[in-house]
Formats: structure tokens, sequence, C-alpha cells
């Protein structure tokens, strides 16, 4: 147990710090490329959020408000000390404060990522082992094909016909919101509904939850799954014919061991990187899915600040999403490190 | 009967669009506590040759005919088990590359662990671990501990090929087969390694096919010598009279061409380049490089004849000679 | 050795050049998707290119209304059905592919230039000034997923086509300058650049003669892969209504349009989503097929 706590140090230390470092530096640039395109674009932030009808005494209380009427830099300075009290402004569309906006609908996206991590491992890698077993077969085809199918359909475009198939011609899955009336209920404990229905003790509104959770997850996942299937498979496939194997069999190792363990364990190091990616760019596309899906998440959220030209929120959810970004890129990095002993020795000769 | 017998083995490479007839027809034997002896000059398909005794050649490699017999049981035809007890137990190999003959995100640990394991040597972990610890022991690396706990990429070239032989060893009670052990390690440490390889075969009684291009060694620690070009075993003497009166051709040429240390120039080297396997010359694959072809080595494959006790020639110059000038080239044995 | 004069040399420069492309072709040619996806592609653009002259209805790709045909279901004289506002969907979604052709073309017109000249002189002047600069900008661009990036410049611009294209030009280019960055951090170490140095190249003809050339296999695969997510991010600036407006024929746009009458009226969004399916596979095999002949170099 010390052993592996030790290790985890090393690795918290070596992989998380320096990339968090570096990120937040580039997070903060990035607060001062947006912050200054939002002040410095033609046009008037108040009239464009609430029309040009708006009497001009309501709209300079509202330019008051953000701080409109003060020299750019003092604006940036009073908006980076909010941040550091994690406050992030506020909302010209709730009128509440944005962080408390986004602490209320960040946990519905984060169900979202974290099912669609779990739905690309389950589907990934049993869809890549199977077709690095037997390259060239049926299966291998038909998962060919699939990842075809899969890169081009954009995210929204499958979130559109699981709708259609799913939820309107078969009736099988509902196709908006998270949870059904009946179940509006619940005490929100973790905000994730799967959780929090489980907590509860009420089992139906756990499968309700876990039902309504289905169609946004899988049209979020499904094209980077099949794809990430596929660098498995070429992976498996280049490893398949190294010495090592070969090495492996000529002792006489069954070859059961020899694919799930020699061959399997340097495959996934290929896929590890493509699916971290894939995650932390799932918090982009989860914007469109959380529309059409009618989903109460974060990126919904941050769509409508966005249509509606809510300043503050944009900015807001921007560096949110910015900082999932790190912490799910982090995570992959500690991963792979865990996973390639390679990993570990890179970073030391690169400092 | 014979430990190991390899019968007119015939073996395919196939890629997407060609097929490679690299193994044609290639026999040899090795019997108890023998050292025996494959040289040839790279792609000539020694390599193929051992990798199809255990069958363990690559996915595009098919094996195309001929028999492969272990105490007279062909393992081309046994079943998975047997083959298997055969590899855990019986033969061992160690490879060329040392680098690329361990997985690099397995520590020895776990490689030598699994061998030991399947090899019924030992049947617990610790048991396993204190076993490891001594094979690494006794091919003299320092600090076996250590070097359990590393990865591959960690150890220098010499001791991965150390670990590799201790692994051939621990799979190892009758048969060891080197496929170049030293061609890829640096030249200071090539010697040690060989001289390691042939006090090991000798302490544990095993026999061995090694095949180096260092013929010196070669001379040095083998009893017989198969000589291989092309795919096929062109000559098979006892070492010391095959390195002192070579009788094919490419022999010939092959022993010159090694460099010497007394002689003043440096080896040359044969003329040409071995052939295409995808379409490979008929009759004698040596043909269109050999100084004394003759019509008959454009059509026909020269036979393997036995020119005297235990010394055998695949070239039509001998099978002539045998014949007493037959005018027709057949090389029939009546 | 006889010294040969220029008019040969460059005759043979030539012939070496349509020879190396005869071999591309060959090996492009292996890939049938590829070659699939190429003639696909051809085709799309010329008839985006002829658009008013081979649709059948070409006044419906813009304002038009005729509630006496809305909501048709596919027959033939509507290959895809009619739109809430009595158009034809088939022709407003070859009237689609040109504003997504254009969005492509004009992207990655500006940013695969400028990315790969910011990625070579960062890479070539790695570790000075110029390079913490430039590297320090694209971390910034590269720090959040490019979508919400675009989304972010569109919402605090008007919504429109041209606001749409600059938002993605400006956080796509930092992703080329960083895989030439990389390549050519690379590669500057190699001999040939050395000589080239010690021969009095100037700087800019190292870059273009010697270095450029090596790259841009992956440079031009990377371009055509990319094309499609170009489309794809188009279209969902403006699915989500920061890009392109109604009543412009914008395959993102449709799909929101007509989205809102699922499930009843089902096959009008069929229309620009297989606009974009097809548009986004050609792409797709094509920059495959790039890769295979490239690879083999």
């Amino acid at each position: 147990m010390r052993k592996v706590k030790t290790f985890l140090k090393s690795a918290f230390r070596n992989v998380f710090v320096r990339r968090a470092l570096r990120s937040l530096l580039s997070l903060l640039g990035l607060s001062l490329v947006i912050f200054t395109l939002a002040r410095v674009l033609p046009g008037d932030p108040i009239k464009a959020a609430f029309g040009p009808d708006i009497p001009e005494e309501v709209a300079q209380r509202y330019r008051e408000m953000l701080n409109l009427d003060k020299p750019l830099y003092l604006q940036y300075f009073y908006w980076l000390t909010d941040v550091f009290k994690l406050r992030l402004g506020r909302s010209l569309v709730t009128f509440r404060d944005v962080s408390a906006d986004i602490a209320d609908f960040f946990p519905a996206t984060l169900e979202l990522l974290i099912a669609s991590a779990v739905f690309r491992i389950i589907v990934a890698f049993p869809l890549g082992v199977l077709s690095g077993r037997k390259p060239g077969a049926t299966m291998d085809n038909v998962i060919r094909v699939l990842a075809y199918i899969g890169i081009c359909i954009p995210t929204f475009g499958w979130a559109i016909i699981l709708q259609l198939v799913f939820a309107y011609w078969l009736g099988w899955l509902p196709a908006i919101g998270r949870i059904s009336e009946e179940f509006r209920v619940i005490s929100r404990v973790t905000g994730l509904m799967t959780i929090d229905t489980l907590i509860s003790g009420n089992f139906p509104a756990f499968v309700d939850a876990l039902r309504h959770l289905i169609i946004p997850t899988v049209a979020l996942s499904i094209g980077g799954a099949v794809q990430e299937a596929r660098i498995l498979r070429a992976s498996i496939i280049e490893n398949i014919g190294r010495d090592y194997v070969l090495n492996m069999r000529s002792h006489g190792i069954p070859e059961r061991l020899i694919y799930f363990k020699y061959v399997l364990k340097p495959s996934s190091i290929a896929v590890i990187p493509v699916m971290g990616l894939d995650i932390a760019s799932s918090v982009a596309n989860a914007f469109l899915v959380e529309a059409i899906c009618n989903w109460p998440g974060m990126s919904r959220y941050g769509m409508i600040a966005m249509l509606r030209k809510d300043l503050n929120a944009i900015v807001g959810v921007v560096l949110v999403v910015g900082l999932v970004y790190i912490v799910i890129n982090t995570i992959m990095d500690v991963v792979l490190y865990v996973v390639d002993p390679r990993a570990r020795f890179r970073e030391r000769e690169e400092s | 009967m014979q430990l190991l017998e390899v019968r007119n083995l015939h073996v395919n490479y196939r890629s997407y669009w060609y097929t490679y007839y690299v193994l044609d027809g290639a026999s040899l034997y090795v019997d108890r506590k023998e050292k025996v002896g494959l040289i040839g000059e790279s792609g000539a398909g020694k390599t193929t040759l051992l990798k199809a005794v255990l069958q363990i050649l690559p996915p595009q490699g098919r094996v195309a005919g001929g028999e492969v017999l272990w105490k007279g049981v062909n393992l081309l035809k046994a079943d998975r088990s047997y083959l298997n007890e055969i590899r855990r137990k019986e033969v061992g190999m160690v490879f060329q590359d040392p680098l690329g003959a361990l997985d690099p995100v397995f520590k020895v640990k776990d490689h030598m662990l699994d061998v030991l394991r399947y090899s019924g040597r030992c049947s617990d972990r610790r048991e396993c671990l204190s076993l490891a610890e001594e094979y690494l022991r006794s091919v003299l690396l320092p600090d076996p501990k250590r070097v359990l706990e590393s990865y591959p990429f960690q150890l220098s070239g010499g001791m991965r090929q150390r670990v590799v032989i201790a692994m051939a060893l621990a799979s190892a009670r009758s048969l060891l087969l080197a496929d170049e052990p030293t061609t890829n390690l640096d030249v200071t440490i090539q010697d040690q390694i060989l001289r390691l390889i042939d006090r090991l075969v000798e302490e544990r009684e095993l026999s061995m096919v090694l095949v180096s291009h260092a013929l010196g060694m070669v001379a040095k620690m083998t009893h017989r010598v198969y000589v291989m070009y092309a795919g096929t075993i062109v000559e098979e003497a006892p070492t010391r009279e095959l390195f002192k009166e070579p009788l094919h051709p490419y022999t010939t040429l092959l022993i010159e061409s090694a460099p010497k240390l007394a002689s003043r120039r440096l080896g040359e080297g044969i003329k040409g380049n071995p052939p295409d396997y995808r379409c490979p010359p008929p009759g004698c694959r040596f043909h269109t490089r050999c100084p004394y072809a003759m019509d008959v080595c454009k059509k026909l494959k020269p036979p393997k004849v036995e020119v005297s006790q235990g010394r055998h020639v695949a070239c039509h110059i001998y099978s002539k000679k045998l014949e007493g000038g037959r005018s027709d080239g057949s090389g029939n044995r009546g | 050795m006889r010294s040969m004069d220029y008019v040969t040399l460059a005759r043979m420069e030539r012939r070496v050049r349509i020879e190396s492309l005869r071999r591309a072709w060959f090996r492009f040619s292996r890939n049938k998707p590829a070659v699939v996806g190429f003639f696909v592609l051809a085709a799309i653009v010329i008839t985006a290119l002829l658009a008013e002259y081979v649709t059948p209805y070409p006044s419906h790709a813009g304002l038009y209304i005729n509630f006496k045909e809305k909501f048709q279901p596919p027959s033939f004289k509507h290959l895809f059905g009619t739109d809430m506002y009595g158009r034809d969907v088939f022709t407003r979604v070859i009237f689609g592919f040109r504003y997504a052709l254009m969005m492509v073309g004009v992207v990655l017109g500006i940013v695969v230039p400028a990315g790969t000249i910011l990625g070579l002189v960062a890479g070539y002047y790695k570790g000075t000034i110029i390079d913490h600069l430039i590297g320090g900008l694209s971390e910034i661009f590269v720090a959040v997923p490019p979508l919400v990036l675009a989304l972010a410049i569109c919402s605090l611009l008007e919504p429109n086509v041209i606001n749409a294209l600059l938002a993605i030009t400006l956080m796509w280019w930092p992703w080329y300058t960083r895989m030439v960055y990389s390549m050519t951090s690379s590669l500057r170490n190699e001999p040939y650049v050395w000589e080239a140095k010690a021969l009095g190249m100037r700087t800019y003809q190292i870059l273009f003669k010697e270095l450029l050339p090596n790259m841009l296999g992956p440079i031009l695969t990377k371009a055509t892969l990319d094309a499609s997510w170009v489309i794809i991010i188009g279209a969902s600036i403006s699915f989500v209504g920061l890009g392109a407006q109604p009543p412009t024929p914008d395959l993102g746009t449709m799909l929101a349009e007509y989205c809102r009458y699922l499930p009843s009226y089902w096959w009008m969004t069929l229309g620009p989503l297989l606009g974009i399916i097809v548009l986004v596979l050609s792409f797709n095999l094509v920059g495959d097929g790039l890769r295979d002949v490239f690879a083999g170099e």
C-alpha cells in the first residue's frame, strides 16, 4: 500500500503540478483575450443583450453594475480579483452570480462526461480487442464500417438520429430531460441524478434517470468510441507481430495470457491519449447535445448565454470549460503515467 | 532417434500482395548433447527455420510443407497442448534483438515469473522469484534483484540479452536455439556472451543450434555445421572438416569473405545479391552467383548428396561426380 | 562528368515531378474508398459551383414562400421533400454545399499557410523569444476545446457567416502551428540543414526549400481531414444560431430550423444531415487516401 502511495505522489508531482502551472498560465492568457475581445468589439453589450429599446437610465445602471464605464485594465483587475474570490460576475440573464449559476448546472454536465467516459471504455476496448484478434474477419469489417459512419456523423447528427429512432419511433427511451416529472422531488446531494436517486433509495427513479442518460451519452460518445476501437485495433495488430510476443510464445505461455497481458497493455497506451482528448472535447460537443436533448447542464447554460450575449456568463463558462479541459487532460496524463513506464522516465528527461 | 529433425521444410511469408517463398526444403537434425551451427548470410532463412521449429512464425508466415520431428513426433501436426509442453519445458530460444524480445511495459520480473511458472520448475510466487534470481545470477548479472525490478529499456543491451538467455534456459531441458545472440550487441561483449552460452549449454548438457555470423566462434563451439543459402541447406559437415575443406562453392566463398586477422585485406564479400524470394530462381537458388554454375544448375534443384561420412552437399558438381559424370546431369541416384 | 545546361536540368526535374505525381496517384488509387471519396467530392464541388444551373428549383435557395407546397414528403418532384416554407430541400442542400465548401476554402486557405509559416519560424528559432511568443500564443488558444472557443468568439460578434468564418479561422491556426513546430524542431538538426547553412543559404530559403517539402505530406493530409472538421464546426455554429442566419441555406442553419418539426416531418432533417455526412465522409476518405500516399514516402 505504501508503495502505491509514494508512486502516486511522484506521479502527482511530476505530472499534475507541471501541467497545472502551464495550463493555468494559458487560461489566464485566454481570459485576457476573451475579456478584451468582449469589451473591445463594436456594439454596446447592454443594448445587444437587452435590445435597442432599453431606456437609457436602465442601461446606464447595468453598465455601472458591470463596470463597463471604467477603463479596460481596471475592469480586468476587478474581474480578476473577483475570480480569485470565486465570483465570476453577474449574469445578465438570470441576475444571479454566474458562479452560482455554473455551480447549479455543472453537475449535469459532469454526469454526462462521466457517463461518456464509461461508455467509451465499455465500447472501445471490447470492440478493439475483438477486431484485433481476427483482422479481416466479419467482425473486423463490421467495426470498420461502424467507425467510418462514426466519424462522419457529427455529434448533433447522432443526437437527432438517436432521438428519432429510439425515442419517437421505437419509444424505448425518453428523448429529452434528465428525469421524468413524477420523480422531480429527489433531493439534491451530489447533483448527479443517477447517484442522487441511488442515495435516496428510490430505485424506479434511478432507472428513470439512467434511461434519460442514455441518448445524450451515446450521441456524445459513439462517434469517438468506435474510432478509439479502431486505434486500439491498429495498435494490437502492430504489436502482435512483435518479437516479444513470439518470445513469450516460444516459452509456451498460453495464447490467451499473451494476448490479454503482453499485447493488450502496450496497445492500450496508444488509445489512452486519444480517449483523453476525445473526452475533453466532449465538453465542447456537450453544448449541442445538451441543447437538442434539453439537458440542463452548464453547456446549455453557456449556449443560452451566448445567444443572449450575457458577457459575464460567457467568460465564466469558457473559463470553467478550460478548467475542465485541464483536469481531464491531467487525469489522462496520470493514467498514462501509471500504465506506461516509459512515460515516467520521459518526463524526467525533459526536465 | 534424433532429438530434433527437420525434414524438407517449406515456409512462405504472405503479405498483402506477394508471397515470399523463403524456405525451400530445408532439413537438419540435432542429437542429444550435440552442438550444431547454422551459418549463412542475412536473409538466408536461418531465423525462419528456427522459428518454424517452435511454431512461432510471425502472423504472415505459413508452413507449406515438410515435417518437424521432436523425438519422432511431428510438431506441425501435434496438438496445441503437446506443442506447448515442448515449448515450456524442452526447448528454449534466444533471440537476435534483446530489446525487441522483451515487452517494454513489463518488468523483467513479470517476464521471468510467467516463464518459470509455466516451465514447471517452481510452484508458488516466492519460490519462482528466488529461482528467477538464481537464473539471473547464472547468466552473470550483478545485482539480480535490481534487474528483476527493472524495465527492459533501463538495461543495457548486454544485460537484456543475458535476461533473454536466462529465460531461454528456464524453458530448455533439452535444446537451446540461439538465433544470432550477439549480432545486435556491442562488439566488446559479443565474445563474453557467446562464451557464457557455451558454458551454460555444457553445464546443463543441452543440445544447441547456434546461428551466428561469428564464424570463428561457430568453429570453436560446435560439433557440426550446416550452411544455409536462400532457404536451403547447401552443405553439412563436422565443424573441423567444413572449415578446413569446404565443398560447396557458397561455403568456400563465405569462409573466404570473412575477415581474418592474419591476412591483409578485408573480406571481399560475394558478388551479387541474395535472390528475391517472391520469384526465386529456378533450379539451384545459388546459380546466379555461383562461379561454377553449369547449365543443369539453372534447371534442376541439386539433391543432397552424401560425399563422405557425415558430409552432405547439395550441389550439382558433386552429384555429377558421384554419378561418374552422366552427361545429362539429371543427378538421379538410381 | 558532362556538365548539364539548365534547360536539360529543368526538363529532368519536371519529368521527376510528373513521375512522382503518377506514383502518388497509383498509391492513392490502391485505396478504393479514397478514390470513391475523391470522385464524390469532385462531383459535389462541381455541383456546388454550378448550383444555379444544376438544381431543379434554384429560387428556393433564398427567400421563397409557397405555403401550398409545404411539408411535402419526398417524391420525384422533390427529392427530399419540401420544408415549412414550401422550399425544395434538395436544392437548398446543394446550395448549402456551396457555403460549406466556401468555409473550408477560406478557413484552410488562411490557416494552413499562416499556421505553417508561424510553425516554421517558431520551430527554427526554437528556444528564442520568437518561439516563446508564438508558442505561448498558440497555447492560449489550445487551452480550450476548439468548438467552445469558436462559439464564444461568435457570441461576441454579430451572428453571420463572415464572423463565423473569422471565429473558426482564429481558433484553428494554432493546431497547424503546433504540428509544424514539432516537425521543424525535430528536423532542423538534420545534416542537410547544416549543409544549407554552411552554403550560405538564407533563412527563408532554408525554411521553404529544405524543411517545408518534407512536411508537405502530413500538412496536406491533415488539411484534408481538417476540412471535415471545419464543416462540422461550421455547421455546429450555425446550428446554435450564431452563424449563418435563415433564410441562408447553410447546412447547420437548415438543420436547426427543420429540427423543430421533429418527429412529424422528419424527412426534412434528413436532407441537410445526409449532406453533411456525405461531405464529411468524402473528405475523410480522401484524407485517408492521402495518408496512404505519403506514408509510403
